[in-house]
């Protein structure tokens, strides 16, 4: 990279160009990717991270001991994966649920294939926060393992799960970059398309701030909900 | 009633088995406040536990007014547990709905419950434990005390026959402790509720108990009423509790003097305590004692424990003392041996010359 030529006035004219014409429709398209696909991620991988605890030899309701060592080889052999392979690997599966392997909408599946282990295992580390005394009072009261779940030890996991979804959202943010490869759109598409491959490199500055300012606002959005949402605080 | 028949309970762990109980078996009538006292590591907590088979007895069984719990499948233990309710140290509240929600959880876990009614009887029920403005407070703003008369107010909601109460004081100071325990005899007395208080703390029995059943080892070592186990401890583990410091032998009466007179008086209820006695032996016989030790403790409204004197002077001195304090009702006395050879290994302080009888346990 000559950064002597990079930053002329010229370059920057024409960066200025690229930005108003491709941001706002590429910087949606990020948006909509990164919370379909956490939201996805979430609806696969809370009731996966539930049985993970539950169903733990010690948990509220034991499940075969082959069972839980299926879904966790299951799961760590998926966050294994690397992402870019990842994408390559579910093509098919894409094409079922999509139509298409390509494009923005079919970066949403191996995104939501990649994520959702990774959210089961936040879930997991959630729920296991939860004071197992409380649990034990729940038991002491004629609680079913079911209202357990529900009624206990998710209602008590909720700032912990804010915390840790928000963690997911960034994380998936992430990815999105790469979905680029496969004509997903974005920031990321963005940023290597033209900013790498065509060397403009002002642009693939302008990519990463904006990816930077995503984040953070995720981030202040996730702390503020949990925060607000731990009556363990006092006010 | 509750009948514990011969239960035990075994754990494996990567020593080897635990036998955490064995061969209990205790009576608890309706309307008692029983105590379980022990120390840590004595069974316990997996005593009350198997009371409502959080934890499944190895083998004996759980008889709760003539049914078997160890019969039982799930879901009629479910049942149960809302007739045998539950307190324990760290209150366990949940800590993110406030204290009306806490209250009206276990009512929620069945169906069809009738909202309104149950709102009532949960705000009722927190003015019972002495929190109605608390109702809309979180756990996390209030104080240990105040958590546990939110999970007293919990375990009323059911209308439980039983209330188990784990440790329920042992994280609360002294003050507090006495309040909450004021509490609990309040719904033993009101609402007929019978009540299991689990403890290591001697006080706690003696302030609300009516019996007690000391547990060492797994082994309930000595069962009785509570006055009766405090005058008359048979088990070396109840003389542990109930005089703590001879057991541990911090109050050493071998250390000195061969020359000393020594009387040991023991108080065996009555309000012998309360009265200025040694005030009036003083005036009476003109013998000054002075205290070298001393542990007294009120159980039912009396007074038991022991005192140790030292009478100044001759023998003469120690008669007229000696028979003075033999006319007081409720007291016995004891002189002892002005030369104290330590024994090795037991609680045996000194020898007894003075011929009174009270030393069966073998101590004290």
């Amino acid at each position: 990279m000559n950064f002597s030529t990079a930053f002329t006035p010229e370059k920057l004219q024409e960066a200025w160009n690229i930005i108003i014409r491709d941001f706002p429709g590429e910087i949606w398209a990020t948006l909509y990717v990164t919370i379909l696909s956490t939201l996805f991620a979430i609806i696969i991988g809370l009731p996966l991270g539930c049985v993970l605890v539950a169903g733990d030899a010690k948990g509220i309701r034991p499940l075969p001991a082959w069972l839980m060592t299926l879904l966790n080889i299951i799961i760590n052999l998926l966050r294994s994966v690397p992402f870019l392979i990842l994408i390559v690997m579910v093509i098919p599966l894409t094409r079922l649920i999509i139509g298409t392997s390509v494009g923005t909408v079919a970066s949403i599946v191996p995104l939501v294939v990649a994520a959702f282990p990774f959210v089961a295992r936040l879930v997991e580390s959630s729920l296991r926060e939860v004071n197992p005394n409380i649990i034990e009072t729940a038991q002491s009261m004629g609680a079913t393992p079911m209202q357990i779940l529900t009624r206990v030890m998710l209602p008590e996991a909720v700032p912990s799960l804010i915390t840790n979804f928000t963690l997911a959202i960034t994380t998936i943010l992430g990815y999105t970059a790469m979905s680029g490869a496969i004509g997903g759109g974005g920031i990321g598409k963005v940023a290597i398309t033209i900013g790498y491959q065509r060397y403009r490199y002002a642009v693939l500055y302008a990519c990463v701030v904006v990816l930077v300012l995503m984040v953070q606002a995720f981030q202040l959005v996730g702390d503020f909900l949990a925060r607000k949402a731990d009556k363990r605080l006092k006010k | 009633m509750i009948q514990l028949v011969n239960l035990s309970k075994s754990f494996e762990t990567s020593a080897g088995e635990v036998e955490a109980l064995k061969n209990v078996t205790l009576t608890i009538n309706d309307g008692d406040i029983y105590g379980i006292i022990g120390m840590s590591g004595a069974g316990k907590s997996t005593l009350v536990r198997c009371i409502n088979m959080l934890e499944k007895p190895t083998s004996g069984d759980v008889v709760l007014d003539g049914h078997s719990l160890t019969a039982m499948n799930e879901k009629e233990l479910r049942q149960i547990r809302r007739k045998v309710t539950m307190i324990f140290q760290g209150f366990n509240l949940l800590m993110q709905r406030t204290c009306l929600q806490n209250v009206l959880l276990p009512l929620t876990l069945t169906k069809g419950y009738d909202r309104a009614a149950a709102r009532a009887r949960a705000l009722e029920l927190l003015k019972l434990v002495g929190l109605p403005d608390k109702a809309d407070a979180y756990p996390a703003q209030l104080s240990g005390g105040q958590q546990q008369r939110v999970a007293i107010a919990r375990a009323l909601i059911t209308d439980p026959r039983v209330l188990l109460c784990d440790e329920a004081t042992s994280a609360l100071d002294p003050k507090t402790t006495h309040q909450i325990l004021e509490l609990i005899r309040e719904i033993n007395q009101r609402l007929n509720i019978t009540v299991i208080v689990i403890t290591h703390q001697m006080s706690v029995v003696q302030e609300i108990c009516n019996r007690v059943a000391i547990l060492e080892n797994g082994s309930v070592v000595e069962e009785g009423e509570v006055a009766r186990v405090f005058t008359d401890p048979q088990a070396f583990a109840t003389q542990t509790l109930v005089y703590p410091e001879l057991a541990d032998g911090s109050a050493s009466l071998v250390e000195d003097s061969a020359s000393r007179q020594r009387i040991r008086l023991i108080f065996n209820g009555a309000e012998a305590a309360s009265k200025p006695m040694l005030a009036r032996m003083a005036v009476d016989c003109g013998v000054l004692a002075s205290v070298h030790t001393a542990s007294m403790r009120s159980a039912g409204g009396k007074t038991y424990g022991y005192m140790l004197l030292e009478i100044p002077g001759g023998p003469e001195e120690l008669s007229r003392a000696v028979s003075y304090l033999r006319k007081q009702p409720h007291v016995s006395v004891q002189t002892l041996a002005t030369q104290y050879p330590p024994e090795e290994g037991g609680v045996r302080l000194d020898k007894d010359v003075g011929g009174d009888p009270f030393p069966k346990g073998g101590a004290l």
